[in-house]
């Protein structure tokens, strides 16, 4: 057993685990549950999260690999009081169905977002690439980031 | 990685090369592949993340010398690359989280039929740079594919850089997914020097229907001499399929991966042409 002591949205946690456990398991051990397992082996995009500013499929990173590092998941977003443009914006455009995918795709534009806040379509789908869904078709995720980034944009020149 | 006992990060590279030294120890870069091992050989890994020195992508001595731990998407955003072809073949590459993490180190050592970045590197006339705590040796990213990463690089050695030679050249890489995010059906890269319009040298390579990517010396050295015409590319994107040992492939017949291998050669010649 090899102890792994990481952040996850701000909170501390430390923990005894098996050396081939992969990040996804051990938050999902911890009580981090919107971190989903779909393929287990990075290709379907269910268990994305951002360590230390990357976005990447915590499947395939070791636990061990992300000792010391900082993990945001979508609980860093917002919540059902005060959620994310992002969040609202997938509500209003409808771009959630089952939602196994969404707090993924939700991450993974919000870590675009972060660097390009004006990104074209082309830009949003291939931010998005990855992050499989099979309910929605992604064409309303797309107008969901797309309402999401000029919501933003709004809110900061606002400030 | 069940027996893994022992986990370190390195700060600096001639420490991560000590710690390599022991029997049993791996080095890990991105983790995209090694994270999935079942490997039961390993006691030790040596996360390559904190080598700063080795994520660096620079012009020197007349080459572009790229550091090993550099990620497909670093590559991938480099403004004003002498080969935009690096930046096209990166960003190819799979999803966005597989190109945050995944590192050039790693795509060369993988030594898989579906690495993309190599294919490119061969057409370029990429130097690697191996090292070991004790000595170092530059070889010709060719001969490593010659034989197979695994066997070529010894185990306490590492990839630290790649080198690619700055030369007048004109490049181009095309590659078959059936989605965006797939593994490579069929791929294929060139570099042509060219006096006018006359070939000087020239290195086509290509990729996903071979066990690893590999350069095309046959039909290359016939095109030495020659202006790339119409005639010219309907010839070479037929006869090297003659040259190129084809594997099995449960998504595609051996005739299918010939039709598209004729197309990507085509395509990359067309673009050499100009
Ligand atoms: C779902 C999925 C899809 C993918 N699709 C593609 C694709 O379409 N095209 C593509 O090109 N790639 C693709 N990849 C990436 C590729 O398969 C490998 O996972 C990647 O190249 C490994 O790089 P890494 O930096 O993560 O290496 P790691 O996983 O850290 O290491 C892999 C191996 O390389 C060795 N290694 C790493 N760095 C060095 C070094 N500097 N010196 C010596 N040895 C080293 C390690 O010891 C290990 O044996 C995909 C990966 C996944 C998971
Ligand atoms: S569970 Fe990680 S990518 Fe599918
Ligand atoms: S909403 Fe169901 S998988 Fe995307």
């Amino acid at each position: 057993m090899i102890k792994v002591s990481l952040t996850v949205n701000g909170k501390k946690h430390e923990k005894e685990t098996a050396p081939d456990t992969s990040l996804l398991d051990f938050l999902r051990s911890i009580g981090v549950k919107s971190v989903k397992k779909g393929c287990g082996k990075g290709e379907c995009g269910a268990c994305g999260v951002i360590m230390d500013g990357v976005y990447c499929k915590s499947c395939i990173v070791l636990a061990i690999q992300a000792n010391g590092t900082e993990i945001k998941t979508v609980e860093s977003l917002g919540n059902a009081q005060n959620p994310h443009p992002l969040q609202t914006s997938f509500v209003d455009e409808g771009a959630v169905q089952c939602g196994y995918c969404i707090p993924s795709m939700l991450l993974a534009a919000k870590n675009m977002l972060d660097k390009n806040p004006e990104p074209d379509e082309k830009e949003i789908r291939k931010s998005l690439d990855g992050n499989l869904c099979r309910c929605t078709g992604y064409v309303k995720q797309i107008a969901a980031v797309k309402k999401a980034a000029k919501i933003m944009r709004e809110n900061k020149n606002d400030q | 990685m069940i027996n893994v006992t022992q986990f370190v990060k390195p700060d600096s590279l001639p420490s991560a090369l000590e710690e390599l030294n022991r029997e049993g120890s791996i080095a890990l870069a991105g983790g995209t592949s090694l994270s999935l091992s079942k490997s039961k050989k390993y006691t030790k890994v040596v996360n390559l993340s904190n080598l700063t020195e080795l994520k660096k992508i620079e012009t020197k001595n007349n080459r572009l010398e790229i550091g090993a731990m550099v990620s497909m998407t670093q590559l991938a955003e480099v403004e004003d690359s002498p080969f935009p072809i690096l930046r096209k073949t990166a960003s190819s590459i799979y999803s966005t989280a597989i190109r945050n993490m995944t590192t050039v180190g790693g795509e060369i050592a993988k030594g898989v039929y579906w690495v993309d970045l190599p294919v490119t590197l061969l057409a370029l006339d990429t130097q690697v740079l191996l090292q070991n705590s004790s000595s170092s040796r530059t070889v010709a990213l060719s001969e490593i594919y010659n034989s197979h990463p695994s066997k070529f690089i010894n185990s306490n050695e590492l990839i630290t850089k790649i080198f690619i030679p700055l030369q007048k050249s004109t490049s181009s890489f095309h590659k078959f997914t059936k989605t965006q995010v797939d593994y490579v059906l069929a791929s294929a890269a060139g570099k042509a020097v060219k006096d006018g319009n006359i070939i000087k040298q020239i290195n086509l390579s290509i990729g996903g229907v071979t066990p690893l990517p590999c350069l095309l010396p046959q039909v290359s050295s016939q095109l030495v001499g020659k202006k790339i015409t119409d005639e010219i590319i309907e010839e070479v994107s037929t006869e090297c399929c003659k040259e190129i040992k084809f594997k099995p492939d449960f998504r595609a017949s051996t005739e299918y991966q010939k039709s598209l291998i004729k197309v990507m050669i085509s395509r990359v010649l067309q673009d050499l042409q100009s």
